[in-house]
């Protein structure tokens, strides 16, 4: 089944093709919303959202960039909406991490891509929001701030905390880690 | 490593990474199927409003149509008088000359006004014909076909009768047939004369739109789990907690009077409850940097000094935002008033209200003290059953047809609002005022017209 098909089908409201666009984007949807959302049931609540909204508008997709980036957008979209709900302050938090921490490759390729998103989820709020937009969505610092409505200047505060947190994590996950392989030798 | 390279790296691994679908997530999106269930109860609630309003015009065109009833009744008397009883008739009419006004003649035939010239004596100044009472059933029987609408009674036993209307065989047949005397007839002739003007004249309905401010009047609390930790529940209760804001309500409703004090009352009631809600969730740490300066003098030159010094707070977040419950309803309720015609009446209402359909926003506590969104079903039901309303209403008149009017009520589900999902149960219940405007609708009768028969009668 084409992803024109499925498309068309959604547009006449077909529940099977809605169900086959379910089944075929439901999972990287849910990865954007599950880095976005501080626990995992805000983050199914964001994956519902997003879904009823592609239903809704799924007309309105003129084809111009990708299908998958477009309903991305709608998750990102809808999961800042959430954000900006809950008043999420962007708070400057330990101002003492600023050490820095040795993070190998290696160590880092050891960790599984569901302990990366743990760790994501684990940021507070506005580290994470920002981290995930600049980071892995691409937006630059300027851009954040209009979508935000913060200064830019806090935007990259924000991303160089969200990074020295991770690393920090990173750290001690690494240090456990290696304690444990110790004792198992 | 250099943010770039650790960017990448996040960026690489979670950027197409597909996380694994929890079973029960294409249940709670299901749209075809959730648009159905919505149509589903849309189309009940149209359906029952449609009953509603097909039953109540049924009622009401069975009961303004009285006389059509009557006619056929009248129409079984009549024949039962022209078979049976016209000595009756002769005899009951024989010492008073009876007069008959006649609002249009058009509809008459030829052989008709003749015998009204020949047999009558026509008064074109009232547009009243009257004749001897033994003229009665010459006059009464080629005119059978019609059927007496009002019947005033004056000194003279006057019958008025309307166009397609008349006549004395029903009348007559009506109490001659119970023995008895013209007096008395004449006597009944006025009572029912008032009598049928009050039956003729359709019974009204009354078309309302109100609008309330409400509060979240009470509500019934206990946990769901019963084996929970009721000392760790208390908690909880604190960490989240709930504060009533203000609500309101607004409606159409439909009454139907069925007596001079009783009538039934329907219609759609929306209604909005607010609250509050504030919560406390997970350790929160802040590091606050605090900066004092001090002048101070070192060898007569003044020196500013800045100590800076850190500390972490520690507590909970908080946060903060609405709960919205929506609901319709339709409301079925007895309702018993005062005199409606004064200006100032009163009405108290009972019944019970059947819900249709209910959407929420907002957050709860579940059964495992995790706050949650509350948009789904899965916390609170989308279907209560029935309620129970009560409410008391002051009316004023401000025209013939409009009235004013404010009603405190009270107004409770009899089940829970909430599944077995949440910390509680909670029963919503509601009081407020509803303030209103009623409008009468009364079913417009022909006026009689005057002064127009007589002449071509002559």
């Amino acid at each position: 089944m084409t992803e024109e098909e499925i498309i068309k089908g959604c547009i006449e409201n077909n529940a099977q093709y809605q169900r086959l666009l379910f089944d075929r984007y439901a999972g990287k949807l849910f990865t954007v919303c599950r880095r976005y959302a501080q626990n995992e049931e805000d983050a199914k609540d964001l994956l519902q959202e997003t879904f009823t909204k592609i239903y809704t508008h799924i007309k309105q997709y003129k084809k111009e960039g990708s299908f998958e980036g477009w309903m991305r957008r709608i998750a990102v979209n809808t999961a800042l909406k959430f954000i900006q709900k809950k008043r999420i302050v962007f708070t400057e938090l330990s101002e003492k991490t600023h050490d820095v921490y040795r993070i190998s490759e290696s160590s880092l390729s050891r960790l599984k891509t569901e302990e990366l998103l743990k760790l994501i989820q684990s940021l507070p709020p506005g580290y994470r929001t920002v981290f995930n937009l600049n980071v892995i969505e691409g937006y630059s610092h300027e851009e954040i701030a209009a979508l935000l409505h913060i200064h830019p200047a806090s935007s990259r505060s924000q991303l160089s905390k969200a990074r020295l947190w991770l690393q920090k994590e990173i750290h001690k996950l690494e240090n456990s880690l290696t304690e444990y392989e110790r004792r198992k030798i | 490593m250099k943010e770039e390279k650790f960017d990448n790296f996040f960026k690489s691994r979670l950027s197409n990474y597909e996380s694994p679908i929890p079973d029960e997530l294409w249940g709670k999106i299901r749209p075809n199927e959730r648009r159905k269930t919505f149509l589903f109860y849309k189309w009940l609630a149209a359906f029952t409003l449609a009953l509603f309003i097909l039953g109540g015009g049924y009622w009401y065109f069975l009961h303004s149509g009285k006389s059509k009833i009557n006619k056929t009744s009248k129409v079984a008397n009549r024949k039962n008088l022209t078979q049976n009883d016209s000595l009756h008739l002769k005899k009951s009419l024989q010492h008073h000359t009876t007069t008959i006004r006649f609002q249009n003649n058009s509809h008459l035939s030829l052989t008709q006004k003749k015998l009204l010239k020949e047999e009558t004596t026509i008064h074109p100044a009232t547009n009243t014909f009257s004749f001897l009472p033994h003229k009665a059933e010459m006059i009464a029987l080629p005119f059978s076909s019609f059927e007496i609408r009002h019947i005033t009674n004056t000194n003279l036993n006057e019958l008025l009768v309307q166009q397609h209307s008349l006549l004395l065989p029903s009348v007559a047949g009506k109490y001659i047939t119970k023995e008895k005397t013209f007096s008395q007839l004449s006597e009944n002739n006025s009572n029912t004369g008032k009598q049928q003007q009050k039956t003729k004249k359709a019974t009204p309905f009354y078309i309302e739109w109100y609008a309330a401010p409400q509060w979240l009047w009470e509500e019934t609390w206990n946990y769901t789990n019963q084996s929970y930790n009721y000392s760790l529940a208390a908690n909880e209760e604190k960490r989240f907690s709930l504060q009533p804001r203000l609500s309101f309500a607004t409606g159409i409703g439909i009454t139907k009077p069925f007596s001079k004090h009783w009538s039934l009352k329907s219609g759609v009631h929306y209604s909005q409850v607010n609250e509050k809600y504030t919560y406390s969730q997970y350790p929160y740490a802040r590091t606050v940097t605090s900066i004092s300066q001090r002048d101070i003098t070192v060898d007569n030159q003044p020196v500013i000094i800045s100590d800076t010094a850190q500390y972490i707070q520690i507590g909970l977040e908080q946060r903060s935002g609405y709960n919205r419950y929506h609901s319709f309803h339709i409301p079925l309720l007895l309702s018993y008033t005062t005199e409606k015609d004064k200006n100032f009446s009163f009405a108290a209402h009972a019944g019970v209200m059947i819900n249709i359909y209910n959407f929420y926003s907002g957050e709860t506590m579940n059964k495992n003290a995790e706050i949650v969104p509350i948009k789904s079903d899965h916390y609170y039901k989308h279907h209560t059953g029935l309620g129970i309303y009560v409410g008391l209403r002051a009316e004023k008149k401000i025209q013939e047809n409009i009235r004013l009017f404010a009603e405190p009520y009270w107004n409770a589900g009899f089940s829970n609002s909430t599944t077995s999902q949440t910390q509680y149960n909670r029963k919503l219940q509601t009081g407020g005022v509803a303030i209103g405007i009623q409008y009468k609708w009364q079913k417009k009768q022909a006026t009689p017209q005057k002064n127009k028969v007589s002449n071509s009668i002559q």
